[in-house]
């Protein structure tokens, strides 16, 4: 009876406390929202200038996992950075910039070395307009549907320095361009020139991110960094791109004249002493002007999204593929000194597409993600180097739990290739504190690396 | 004698019948309006043809509160709404909906990158923005799609306690994505405006909505806070308009998904 009185006594004054609790957010409401001094008319004018600040702070760590477990970690990078967006002007007009200053508290370190720091643009330019858009600036390009493989973005300077490492969001740099764009009804016209040559961003050669090359014929293969172009007329590129949404379906056709922004890779026999043993294969990065016809479109059917991006080269440069025959040949015929070309560069028709799909699964963030990706050259189409890596499927599964506080995301990279195949897993937790700041980590497996990140946004 | 005064007796009697029966029947309310009626009269309220609106959502769930700041343009082209949301804090996205009413909703979403990714339209069932809003209460719905049944009159309460005479009709959804069983409305006798939605799913009563300082704004009838709460008491959210601006010009281009 006793301990009957007291749960009834408990039981009361937990209702009480849970009335008043709600109660008090009532009155919350009472004097944060509607109290009568809250105005609510909003002086809406699309001519006044005002100016939007906003950005982040990140730290972003990685880590090479060594393959005995006894081991250290080594450090790839631990990198600060802090972005900084800044918009002024009107709604029509305006002006815009985007800039990151990176800080690297340990550069000097074997697997990835970097400076102390530096400061990048990736965006600053100035548009404006209403049917007729123009922008004229440093500016981000993003065509194409595709989430992870696009391959109409032509003006979009690849970011490969980091390869898995880079998010999404910084897979592309921004480039010195004029686009104009003209809309009409539910579709638009677009135009695109920029007067430089934007190659691919390469990994630091010999560093945790540069591509190994292997070695043919026991001879020592080595990549080298690419010549840049000099601005002109004679390398600049120029695009242009039109659609817009019919019912369901987002699609747009576009075409390309310029350098490529694929990496194709001219194998040279160097020898610079008169033994055998100093001789190597420079892998030099090359760019070549083609002429690209390009699709792309999104539609979706329920809970299922779809899209899809194909590209035709007429003229896409083909590196014959090196057999052990051809650096024989070319050593016999080398110089004491000198260079031997090895192989032969063929403009040979190209076609790249890439499908993607993704399925909500269940609640409002359970999703599963399909992305397969395939290049082939339509002519002696096993005869030449791989352009990208290719036959790739991307699988990835995420949710989010705990009122969407906590997300995982499991990925998989399949590459398919003839009688071959690799599978590289990889998976990200991350942690939302609904403040604006974000924690991150997750690792790559294949690649022996796992990461940590902080973000705070503003 | 006899027979004359039975006479006038049947006749007062049959007069008081008649009388009788006329006031039950006017009591009963037998020119009151129907279910659909009484919603036809809200359906006829002023609305606005675009809104420009900037808004804030608290969340509450438990002992944890979510803040959302937004602001949002959006304009109806004939039944067809086209709305551009941009939250600013605590992130910052971009949404793009073209919604009509009956149909999945056709939306877009605008990464940090520029990218511009066509989305699935989600279940209507599908809390909006991890809110206790389902997407189903955020967005328009069509009269016809609703069979109605008027159910009464009650008094309804505001934040102060201030009571509003009400008329109470149930609805139930005859076309379309059926996301609750029925909703039951309360609308102002006098004025016809929505004060309160109890919500049932799958036969429970899940949730209600209130509006809450009722104002008329360039005409139009606005609720500066609506709240959705949840019967079992494990949270609700408030919507609060901080501004808005009916019928301002707002450009076709900021609609459309070419300049998104």
């Amino acid at each position: 009876m006793k301990y009957l009185n007291r749960a009834i006594i408990f039981t009361v004054i937990f209702f009480i406390i849970s009335l008043s609790v709600f109660a008090e957010i009532d009155e919350d409401i009472e004097s944060e929202f509607l109290s009568d001094d809250k105005g609510t008319e909003l002086k809406h004018e699309s001519s006044k200038l005002r100016w939007e600040l906003s950005g982040f702070l990140q730290s972003d760590n990685h880590f090479a996992v060594p393959a005995k477990v006894s081991s250290d970690y080594e450090v790839i990078k631990l990198e600060g950075r802090g972005r900084l967006n800044f918009k002024y002007g009107t709604e029509d007009y305006y002006a815009k910039s985007v800039m990151d200053v990176f800080f690297y508290p340990e550069p000097y370190n074997e697997l990835n070395p970097h400076d102390w720091g530096r400061i990048e643009t990736q965006e600053l330019y100035f548009t404006g307009g209403d049917r007729l858009r123009f922008k004229l600036g440093k500016q981000l390009f993003s065509w194409g549907k595709a989430d992870l493989f696009s391959v109409t973005n032509y003006l979009a300077q690849p970011n490969r320095k980091e390869s898995f490492a880079t998010k999404a969001e910084d897979k592309n740099m921004g480039i010195l361009a004029l686009s104009l764009k003209y809309i009409f009804g539910d579709f638009s016209v677009e135009g695109a020139m920029t007067p430089l040559h934007n190659p691919v961003l390469t990994p630091v050669l010999d560093s945790f991110w540069s591509e190994d090359h292997g070695s043919i014929q026991s001879v020592s293969v080595q990549e080298v960094g690419p010549d840049r172009k000099t601005p002109g007329m004679e390398n600049s590129s120029f695009s242009i791109r039109g659609g817009g949404t019919i019912g369901e379906v987002d699609f747009h056709l576009s075409y390309f004249y310029g350098y490529d922004n694929s990496i194709v890779f001219k194998p040279t026999l160097i020898e610079s002493e008169p033994a055998e043993i100093d001789d190597y294969i420079e892998m030099k990065p090359y760019y070549d002007r083609v002429h690209k016809f390009g699709f792309d479109l999104a539609f979706t059917l329920g809970k299922l999204s779809i899209r899809a991006e194909g590209a035709f080269t007429l003229d896409m440069a083909g590196v014959q593929k090196i057999k052990g025959d051809d650096v024989t040949t070319a050593l016999v015929a080398l110089p004491d000194t000198g260079e031997q070309e090895i192989t032969t560069i063929d403009k040979v028709p190209y076609v790249e597409y890439v499908i993607g799909a993704d399925y909500n699964l269940w609640g409002e963030r359970g999703f599963i993600l399909l992305e397969w990706m395939q290049d082939i050259y339509l002519k002696n189409t096993y005869s030449y180097r791989d352009v990208r890596i290719s036959d790739i499927l991307l699988i990835r599964a995420q949710d989010r739990f705990l009122g969407n506080r906590l997300g995982v995301q499991i990925n998989g990279v399949l590459i398919l290739r003839g009688d071959s195949a690799a599978a590289a897993p990889g998976c990200e937790v991350d942690w939302d504190f609904n403040n604006g700041m974000t924690m991150t980590t997750g690792g790559y497996l294949f690649i022996g690396m796992v990461y940590l990140k902080v973000k705070m946004e503003f | 004698m006899i027979a004359i005064k039975t006479r006038q007796s049947i006749k007062h009697i049959i007069q008081a019948g008649v009388f009788i029966i006329t006031v039950l029947f006017i009591s009963n309310g037998a020119f009151a309006l129907t279910g659909r009626e009484i919603m036809a009269k809200n359906n006829a309220l002023p609305k606005a043809k675009s809104m420009i609106t900037k808004s804030k959502l608290k969340i509450y769930k438990g002992s944890r509160i979510e803040e959302k700041i937004f602001s949002g343009i959006s304009k109806k082209y004939g039944n067809e709404i086209r709305a551009r949301v941009t939250f600013s804090y605590p992130t910052h996205i971009e949404f793009l909906m073209w919604d009509v009413p009956g149909e999945d909703s056709v939306q877009w979403l605008k990464m940090s990158t520029g990218k511009v990714r066509k989305i699935a339209s989600s279940n209507k069932g599908n809390t909006w923005v991890n809110s206790h809003f389902y997407y189903e209460d955020v967005g328009d719905n069509d009269i016809d799609d609703f069979a109605y049944k008027y159910l009464g009159e009650t008094d309804v309460s505001d934040s102060k306690g201030n009571k509003t005479s009400c008329y109470k009709v149930e609805a139930r959804k005859v076309k379309g994505t059926r996301v609750y069983t029925k909703t039951i409305i309360y609308l102002g006798q006098k004025d016809y405006v929505i004060r309160r939605i109890d919500y049932y799913e799958k036969g429970r009563h899940t949730k209600s909505q209130y509006s809450y300082k009722i104002q008329k704004i360039s005409g139009i009838y606005t609720p500066r806070a609506v709240v959705m709460k949840r019967t079992d008491g494990k949270g609700k959210s408030i919507l609060f308009i901080k501004s808005i601006k009916y019928n301002a010009p707002v450009s076709d281009q900021m609609l459309k998904r070419e300049s998104f």
